[in-house]
């Protein structure tokens, strides 16, 4: 009796275990064929650059906001699957991987910190995935020619190459870098010294420093003493903007120039304070800049939704997703094999212009998309902003 | 001033499940001695331990005079007027031996006159420490700390002292004098003591009564008379016995 | 010497005194109750989260910021003592010690989730009470706040001192900490005297990231990088003693901050636990550590 219905729910149990099965394995398929899953691997939380990750998401939400709105892709909607890197190489790394095997995303965005981008594309290569970099300057990433990576922003070496004309033009002789130890600092740092040798007389000095470090009053120290005309700040990480605040403290009297346009982050007046007055910023946007059409529609949406101007680095960004939607529609599939091959030959309006990628193999020019001006603004007082920083200088 | 303590099936387990007193009852009269002995492992220490406040008790009752002490911290004990003067090394060894005085007077503390002159007169009890009152306690010879504990343990002017084995490892001289000082404490008739000793004949001339300790219980008991008696077939039993005095 | 070398130094004895500050509470709670309290950097991280709550939200003074942090950080440190460490050492179980480190790094993540889950990963700031850059001489040049910080941990550690050597507070603290047998038959109250020593412990660990905070942020996980440190200076000085605690706080800022400058800027963490290592190897029981511990 006992054995009887034992066998008979066994039975039973076993009938509806395989239903349950193939009604999963049917509903997954459908949806498969439906959705776009993109992947946003970004520093989300300290002791990432979780303000720039902040500023990612809400960028990447728009896009997908306004890409369904209008449809989706070729008829299907897109969704995000978003991951935290904490500025982590090994938690970034160990995200992309899960962005793709559980996720089943198309293609890996939103990636922020060079040191962490170097590690993912190493996860991009080993599945075959799309990684698309915007603002993570180290030249290594697209340099090392992976099928996998783009890049629609600046690197390093251009940058720093940039940086020269603008150095020899303010008459500075002494220049320290100070540099994060990351792939982005001391990328930097390298390809600055290697572009200063076209103006002989400028002595570089580069000094380095633990990135997840809040205390820079030693370093500072020996900065000051060595009594340099202009420092150039190479750091990502929030913590470090104290380098300015402690620098003056210890009585450095140099230029400050920021390696980025990070001075008009949020918190930047509050924490520098008094400190911010005189530092000059690169920055790749500026009122002369040829906004499109795309560009419009994505600064007003943005504008809209968030209640303030995105950043140049989110114009970017912007074009990261519009490059994968490009790809899809060329190949007409989603599947991550096929983007990599189609990447390299999309072309499509950009935000500030047409976008194309250049592919000169052997090259950092590789998958890379490099088309922008860079400008050198001053901030004459507390509480400048974009609108009101002084520009000093364009560099081609 | 001294009373008379009285232990009704004490119980004590350092860790959870091993009982290592298992039941003993205990009389000692006002301003009497009373020795404890028996085998190494009985459970000597651990009775004046329970007694003390410093091992848990588990069951029982402690009676010290009209007051039932048991449940009461280690430091409150102190404070009832109990001194336990433990087996194992308790001084501060890097406070001289007046601050370690000073500290047997904690719980009457606010007493300043009080507790100078009982440390004075503490200081002078031993010929062994006397010059060395300002010394470190933790460079004095170990006989020499015994000495320190003792006349920090009668510095509160306790009811009840409780001696664990005062002369083991001491030299002759130091011997003598901790017996000179139990002699003259007994006579002075203010406290009530008890005494855990492996020198059984020593502690037997001083004792009124004796209490033999086994395998954590109650094994026998008498005058101190009496049990001189019968000490040799009392040791004998322990010697049959040795090694074995774990309660499991 | 080279203004460099005047100003390093000078640095390195401000750091330090923070550090000492920071390290003087783990070594007091040691030496008495031989915790090793993992939680200890949490006691900071939440005293200063106090002084940011009390000074940003209710916008009060600066210096209510201050004892904010410290009643925060003592607080914080009472309720571990009674909720989560008594129950261990009272209880009858073997390998206690291990038990309350266990207990104490639990405790530890817990106070960060929960300070995460309650004021998010943002970094926040703190006015200071002397807000300006001095220029000495125009030789040597600090912030106001940095001087404050150091003349308040000194004259707290001072003030340790005072309690230790000469009240009798600290008379028991010493006396647990020499022989804790000693200390009960006695009569000292092993219970009360934790719980001063906790209190003391969590208000010195609160008041110092309360003024390292000017200088800093303040976030949920300062409580990791603060634990870090007081562990090295509380190996350098001798775990439980209060001297060796000052002695290695003052040495391990002046170690970070010449190293760094005069070896390499890229390893100012490092510098730290080099010295550490080297005082286990040729002197483990600490600079200041005796067999028997002294606080
Ligand atoms: N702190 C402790 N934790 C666990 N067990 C203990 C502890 N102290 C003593 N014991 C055990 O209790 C038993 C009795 O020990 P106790 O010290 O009371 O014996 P004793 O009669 O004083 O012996 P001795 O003459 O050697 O001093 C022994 O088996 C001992 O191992
Ligand atoms: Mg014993």
């Amino acid at each position: 009796m006992i054995n009887n219905i034992g066998k008979i729910s066994r039975r039973a149990l076993l009938a509806s275990m395989t239903a349950a099965g193939l009604l999963l394995a049917g509903s997954g398929s459908a949806y498969a064929a439906e959705d776009i899953t993109l992947g946003l691997v970004s520093p989300l939380s300290e002791p990432g650059d979780a303000r720039s990750g902040d500023a990612i998401k809400k960028t990447a939400d728009l896009w997908v906001k306004l890409i369904n709105g209008a449809g989706g892709i070729g008829g299907r909607q897109v969704k995000l699957a978003v991951f935290d890197d904490q500025g982590k190489v090994e938690v970034g790394a160990s995200a992309m991987e899960r962005a793709i095997t559980e996720a089943n995303a198309s293609a890996i965005l939103g990636i922020w910190s060079s040191s962490v981008a170097l590690a993912q594309m190493e996860v991009a290569k080993g599945y075959n995935v799309p990684l698309m970099a915007f603002y993570s300057w180290s030249d290594d990433i697209t340099a090392k020619n992976y099928p996998q990576v783009f890049r629609i922003g600046p690197y390093n070496s251009q940058i720093a190459a940039q940086m020269v004309p603008f150095v020899k033009d303010r008459g500075y002789k002494k220049v320290v870098v100070l540099a994060e130890d990351t792939a982005y600092g001391l990328g930097f740092a390298k390809a600055f010294e290697e572009a200063v040798k076209a103006a002989p007389d400028v002595t570089v000095e580069v000094v380095q420093f633990q990135a997840q470090t809040q205390d820079l009053t030693a370093v500072m120290s020996k900065v000051a003493a060595s009594k340099p005309d202009a420092v150039i700040v190479q750091t990502v990480f929030s913590a470090t903007n104290l380098s300015i605040k402690q620098g003056r403290e210890v009585g450095l009297k140099a230029d400050i120039i920021t390696g980025w346009d990070w001075p008009l982050l949020p918190d930047f007046w509050s924490t520098v304070g008094e400190a911010g007055v005189g530092v000059v910023y690169p920055t790749f946007s500026d009122p002369s800049l040829n906004i499109t059409a795309t560009g419009k529609t994505f600064v007003d949406a943005y504008k809209a939704a968030y209640g303030h101007e995105p950043a140049i680095f989110q114009y970017y960004l912007w074009d990261n997703f519009n490059a994968v939607k490009a790809a899809i529609e060329k190949s007409g599939s989603s599947e991550p094999a096929k983007l990599v091959e189609t990447l390299p030959g999309v072309t499509f309006e950009g935000t500030i212009g047409p976008v194309f990628f250049r592919n000169e193999a052997g090259t950092v020019n590789f998958h890379q998309w490099d088309k922008f001006a860079m400008f050198f603004k001053k901030l004459n007082k507390v509480g400048d902003g974009e609108k009101e920083a002084e520009l000093v200088q364009v560099a081609k | 001033m001294s009373e008379a303590i009285t232990i009704k099936g004490l119980r004590v387990a350092y860790e959870s499940d091993i009982e290592i007193l298992r039941g003993v009852d205990m009389l000692g009269g006002a301003n009497t001695l009373t020795a404890i002995i028996g085998p190494n492992g009985a459970g000597k220490s651990t009775l004046l331990k329970g007694v003390a406040g410093v091992a848990p008790v588990t069951g029982g009752e402690i009676h010290l005079g009209g007051q039932r002490i048991e449940a009461l911290n280690a430091a409150q004990r102190v404070g009832a007027g109990v001194s336990f003067v433990p087996q194992e090394a308790s001084v501060f060894g890097q406070m001289t031996v007046l601050e370690n005085l000073r500290l047997g007077g904690w719980h009457r503390r606010k007493d300043k006159a009080w507790l100078e002159r009982r440390i004075a007169f503490c200081g002078d009890l031993f010929h062994s420490i006397k010059p060395h009152l300002e010394r470190r306690a933790g460079d004095l010879s170990g006989g020499q700390q015994k000495l320190v504990e003792i006349a920090r343990g009668l510095v509160g002017e306790p009811r009840l002292l409780l001696l664990d084995e005062p002369t083991a490892g001491l030299s002759p001289v130091m011997v003598r004098e901790v017996y000179r000082e139990i002699a003259r404490l007994k006579e002075s008739r203010s406290v009530t003591v008890l005494l855990v000793e492996q020198n059984v004949r020593e502690a037997l001339a001083v004792a009124d009564h004796v209490y033999v300790l086994a395998m954590g219980q109650n094994d026998t008991d008498g005058p101190a008379a009496e049990i001189a008696g019968r000490l040799d077939g009392i040791v004998r039993n322990w010697m049959s016995r040795e090694g074995s005095g774990m309660a499991s | 010497m080279t203004q460099l070398f005047v100003q390093s130094l000078l640095l390195g004895l401000l750091q330090g005194g923070l550090y000492a500050l920071l390290a003087v509470g783990l070594s007091l709670v040691f030496g008495i109750l031989r915790v090793v309290n993992f939680a200890h950097g949490e006691f900071a991280m939440l005293g200063s989260f106090a002084a940011v709550f009390v000074v940003d939200m209710l916008g009060l003074p600066v210096w209510t910021g201050l004892i904010a942090a410290a009643v925060a950080g003592a607080a914080i440190a009472y309720a571990t003592n009674i909720l989560v460490l008594r129950p261990i050492y009272l209880s009858r179980m073997r390998q206690k010690g291990e038990y309350t480190i266990i207990a104490t790094f639990l405790l530890s993540q817990f106070l960060i989730a929960a300070a995460t889950l309650s004021f998010g990963t943002t970094y926040r700031k703190l006015p200071g009470l002397w807000d300006q850059n001095l220029a000495i001489f125009d030789y040597i040049y600090l912030s106001g706040n940095r001087i404050v910080a150091f003349v308040a941990a000194i004259a707290m550690i001072a003030l340790l001192f005072f309690i230790v050597y000469r009240t009798d507070i600290g008379r028991a603290w010493r006396a647990l900490t020499q022989n804790p047998l000693g200390a009960a038959v006695v009569g000292i109250d092993v219970n009360r005297y934790a719980n001063l020593a906790f209190l003391a412990s969590g208000a010195f660990a609160g008041l110092a990231a309360a003024l390292l905070a000017p200088l800093m942020f303040v976030f949920p996980a300062s409580g990791v990088i603060a634990l870090v440190k007081a562990f090295i200076v509380v190996i350098i000085g001798g775990l439980g003693s209060i001297r060796g605690t000052l002695f290695a706080g003052l040495l391990l800022g002046v170690v970070e901050v010449m190293c760094t400058v005069y070896i390499d800027t890229g390893y100012t963490d490092a510098y730290g636990f080099a010295l550490m290592i080297a005082v286990l190897l040729f002197r483990p029981q600490g600079l200041f550590g005796r067999t028997g511990r002294a606080v």
